[in-house]
């Protein structure tokens, strides 16, 4: 509905700036498609929740007139960027000693922009404002003149990592405990939370969790192509110390926990021998990594043409959920997850190039059963709607005590990964033109949502994204 | 001619931009048929022609690239704002391109000039006696632009946009999420 009646529509800035912008319209509060231009509906719709089927209109492209939308909800942000006045960098205190500085030390200066942007229930593209899920995540940066001049001196336009605390798969306990205190201190000291028994005690706990896990994906062998890089989990503390939600809903606090891949040697393999739960947990593991990391470059091959964007892809990034059994998959849109998996490519490493090395002390049915299928896991029971769908498109699922497990196939999800592809290089090309003098959009993360039918479609603003691409660029 | 891009440039019509192109490529067009005739030496002729023509033809591709990227910077569409409020409702906001992009520019300049003084304090400085200890690297700045949508009595939002600025002293940040 268009309401143009005495819109009225102000725009304050931090320090009171105020603008009056004329002409500002169509507030719509219940998200009903307006005549303005919308990706198609199989990009931000799953088949069960009412979308298209794959057979359908699953190839649809946005219109120009899409494209146009996007780029203009990038541009802005580059034309905002691209407006700053260049100022003097800010020099430390001339008392400091050099000889103290760190060596990657530069004065303090504006280093880049992160900007979120979302997809609505009706399929509208632009910036994201107030609360809801991003759908694509774009971070400009400042392009250095010269290699040596400081500040901007920034090599590559890396992947973003995150502030977090750091895991090793052999920290003890007591390590654990000794790296989270200073969290729970200045947690307490600045009243965020206020039960400090309770969250030190929680806090601990799925640091231990964490680490568990941490240490079972460091014997995860494969180093060569698409592997298992890192391991991430975003967890909300309430006031009372109690953790409110694991990924996509804010707390009062949020703590990053983030594991990446250790330096080992090929001749020192870990042998020690893993019992019970760890050994389930571990065997799914492995065939849930072997599959993604054969499953990517062969998607990626699937979208060699749809990729020309001069993005490349980076990361894959997956939710994961893990039930108490010991299955490990694609946490489910609906369920909890319980941590992203990263996976990375080395450079120079041909994208077809998947093959593992290192130890493989699994036996043949496990990786074979990984191979025929991709796990998904949802904590919660799953809808009867959807059940009968996957009934209908040939899903076997298990219903758990405490979860529900799909077995998608392997064929189906890697046709979904090569939807996600194209859309995340669609979002890229649109980007590509986004540089100015002393501005470079680096990178741009898009976050999907799929399907128990190994269908896939980007994350929309009130929905919950279980996994994401992250495309970079260049060098600065 | 370059003043006359900026400001094409900074003009939401496109298609001023491509009339003002037709009248420039028309007076050096004539300038040089005047250069023409008044010329005597059919090879001193033939150098100045080619110099205007290729002068000419030069003007013409930067004015294109030019009024290409006119158009690409030119904010003549709409920017959808798009959240979720309070009330967990999905609302989305249509605001003009270049009016959004004036604002987020005023509030990033707002934002960059206050921040910067405060990052010379010393309690931001790399502690001299402990340089193994934790020290301040990076500062993520949620930018604060508020802004309110409103129709009378009926209907009013809040805008608060979800983009930070990242300032650092370390040529390889860590960014936050």
């Amino acid at each position: 509905m268009r309401l143009n009646l005495n819109a009225m529509c102000t725009l304050t800035g931090v320090v009171g700036l105020s603008l009056s912008l004329s002409g500002c319209a169509n507030p719509f509060a219940n998200d009903t498609p307006r005549g303005g231009p919308t990706l198609p509906k199989s990009w931000y719709q799953l088949p069960e929740n009412g979308g298209p089927q794959r057979t359908d209109e699953r190839q649809s492209r946005p219109t120009e007139e899409m494209s146009e939308a996007v780029r203009t909800a990038f541009s802005v942000h580059t034309g905002a960027l691209a407006e700053l006045k260049e100022t003097p960098a800010v020099e430390l205190d001339s008392r400091f000693d050099l000889v103290l500085r760190p060596a990657n030390y530069t004065p303090w200066h504006l280093d880049g922009m992160i900007a979120n942007f979302a997809v609505s229930g009706g399929g509208l593209f632009g910036p994201l404002m107030l609360d809801g899920e991003a759908s694509v995540k774009a971070t400009w940066r400042r392009i250095s003149k010269q290699k040596s001049d400081r500040p901007g001196l920034a090599k590559s336009s890396v992947a973003k990592k995150p502030a977090a605390f750091k895991f090793r798969s052999k920290m003890t306990d007591q390590e654990i405990a000794k790296m989270l205190e200073p969290a729970v201190r200045s947690a307490v000291a600045t009243k965020t939370v206020r039960n400090e028994r309770a969250f030190r005690h929680n806090l601990n706990q799925q640091g231990k969790s964490f680490a568990r896990m941490a240490r079972l994906m460091n014997r995860v062998p494969g180093r060569g192509g698409w592997h298992l890089h890192g391991y991430e989990l975003k967890l909300a503390f309430n006031a009372q110390g109690q953790v409110s939600a694991t990924m996509g809903v804010g707390g009062s606090l949020t703590v990053y926990f983030r594991w990446e891949e250790e330096e080992r040697s090929p001749f020192l393999q870990n042998t020690e021998p893993l019992v019970g739960l760890d050994e389930v947990l571990y065997g799914n593991l492995l065939a849930f990594t072997r599959t993604m990391g054969s499953l990517i470059p062969e998607a990626l091959n699937d979208a060699r043409e749809i990729l020309r964007s001069g993005f490349e892809l980076r990361e894959f990034m997956v939710g994961v959920g893990v039930t108490v059994g010991g299955d490990i998959g694609v946490a489910s849109v609906e369920g909890s997850v319980d941590g992203k998996i990263i996976f990375r490519t080395p450079k120079n490493v041909a994208a077809t190039d998947h093959g593992l090395i290192g130890e493989t002390s699994v036996t043949g049915q496990q990786l074979d059963r990984g191979d025929e299928f991709v796990t998904m896991v949802t904590s919660i029971a799953p809808s009867a709607q959807h059940l009968v769908y996957a009934k209908q498109i040939g899903t076997n699922f298990q219903l758990l005590a405490d979860a529900g497990v799909y077995r998608i196939a392997r064929s189906r999800f890697r046709s979904g990964m090569k939807d996600a592809l194209t859309m995340g290089a669609y979002f890229a090309e649109q980007g590509r033109k986004e540089d100015t003098a002393s501005w470079k959009l680096t990178e741009l993360e898009t976050e999907f949502q799929a399907s128990i039918g190994g269908d896939v479609s980007v994350v929309t603003v009130n929905g919950r994204g279980n996994f994401a691409l992250n495309f970079g660029r260049g060098s600065l | 001619m370059f003043l006359l891009l900026v400001s094409l440039d900074l003009s939401p019509q496109v298609e001023t931009s491509f009339d003002g192109l037709a009248r420039l490529l028309w007076h050096g067009w004539v300038s040089m048929q005047l250069l023409d005739e008044r010329t005597v030496m059919n090879r001193f002729k033939f150098r100045m022609y080619k110099e205007g023509l290729l002068t000419l033809v030069l003007g013409a591709v930067i004015l294109s690239a030019m009024f290409v990227e006119a158009g690409d910077r030119s904010r003549t569409g709409k920017v959808t704002v798009i959240g979720i409020d309070a009330l967990g409702k999905v609302v989305g906001v249509d605001l003009p391109a270049d009016h959004y992009q004036q604002s987020l520019s005023a509030g990033l300049s707002a934002v960059n000039t206050s921040i910067r003084p405060a990052l010379n304090e010393k309690v931001l400085q790399i502690k001299e006696s402990s340089p193994k200890s934790w020290s301040l690297r990076t500062i993520g700045v949620g930018v604060g632009l508020k802004g309110e949508i409103g129709l009378g009595p009926i209907f009013s939002i809040s805008l608060s946009p979800r983009l930070r600025l990242i300032f650092t002293n370390s040529v390889d940040p860590i960014y936050p999420l």
